[in-house]
């Protein structure tokens, strides 16, 4: 099943916590199997996602107090919050992440920009999918994102790491 | 880019300029894409703007880590035992 490594990257990033994101995903695979009778058969890798991202949403409103958990439906926010209630799928966790001039470039942008080159080009999600587990539109995902790599070009281009030009 | 890099540009390499990155990352409808594709491939200021940004998106998938094995193997079994407890 290779869209479970998918479902597991995601699910790190929402719940920047090893053991969560085992849960979420386990609650993903058993959702989707008592769905599997209503699935199209199109797109299971978006299916899946959209599936995770719903029992993340649920996870966390089961933590969550009342009290902040509406003030975060008014903010429209909660799908981008991890279970901390402080800011989740758009804070992305990098230290794992080896490779120190990207990292460092990564880290400087914003996180809503980090957030869609993590999901996109890390995790290898398309614009839609990326845009279903962000909650936004396709077309904020596109702007992020393509804002977010002229930022990552022109530092890494700045640190002397980015040559450019053919041979 | 900036707004007045891309008004010198002739207004080929504009459009191009405008979707060169949806074009990487195989986003653009398959019309599209081979015109990109073709003008990429003949036009050097958007070949070099091209190469740049794969290394700019290789340098990112080179970050992707692999998931803990043991971890893997749990959630592989735990698809299975679905599958297997619904036949």
């Amino acid at each position: 099943m290779p869209e479970l490594q998918v479902l597991y990257s995601v699910a790190m990033r929402l719940t920047r916590n090893p053991y969560d994101a085992e849960d979420v995903v386990q609650e993903t695979l058993l959702r989707a199997f008592r769905a599997l009778d209503s699935f199209d058969g199109r797109y299971p890798r978006a299916w899946l996602l959209t599936i995770l991202r719903n029992t993340n949403i649920n996870r966390v409103r089961k933590r969550t107090p009342d009290l902040l958990r509406d003030e975060e439906r008014t903010l429209g926010a909660l799908p981008a919050r991890g279970a901390d209630g402080r800011e989740g799928a758009a804070e992305i966790a990098l230290e794992r992440i080896p490779d120190d001039a990207v990292v460092d470039a990564l880290k400087r942008l914003s996180d809503d920009h980090r957030a869609v080159v993590a999901l996109v080009d890390i995790d290898g999600l398309t614009y839609q999918e990326a845009a279903d587990i962000l909650d936004i539109p396709i077309g904020t995902v596109m702007s992020r994102l393509h804002r977010a790599r002229r930022k990552l070009r022109t530092r890494l281009e700045r640190d002397g790491y980015l040559a450019g030009g053919r041979p | 880019m900036s707004m007045l890099k891309m008004l010198r540009m002739p207004p080929d390499c504009r459009e191009v300029a405008k979707v060169l990155q949806s074009f990487l990352d195989g986003e653009l409808a398959e019309n599209q894409t081979d015109k990109v594709a073709e003008h990429v491939e003949h036009c050097e200021r958007c070949g070099i703007e091209a190469d740049v940004y794969m290394q700019v998106k290789e340098s990112l998938r080179d970050l992707r880590t692999p998931p803990d094995r043991d971890v893997m193997q749990r959630l592989h079994a735990f698809a299975d035992e679905l599958t297997a407890d619904g036949e």
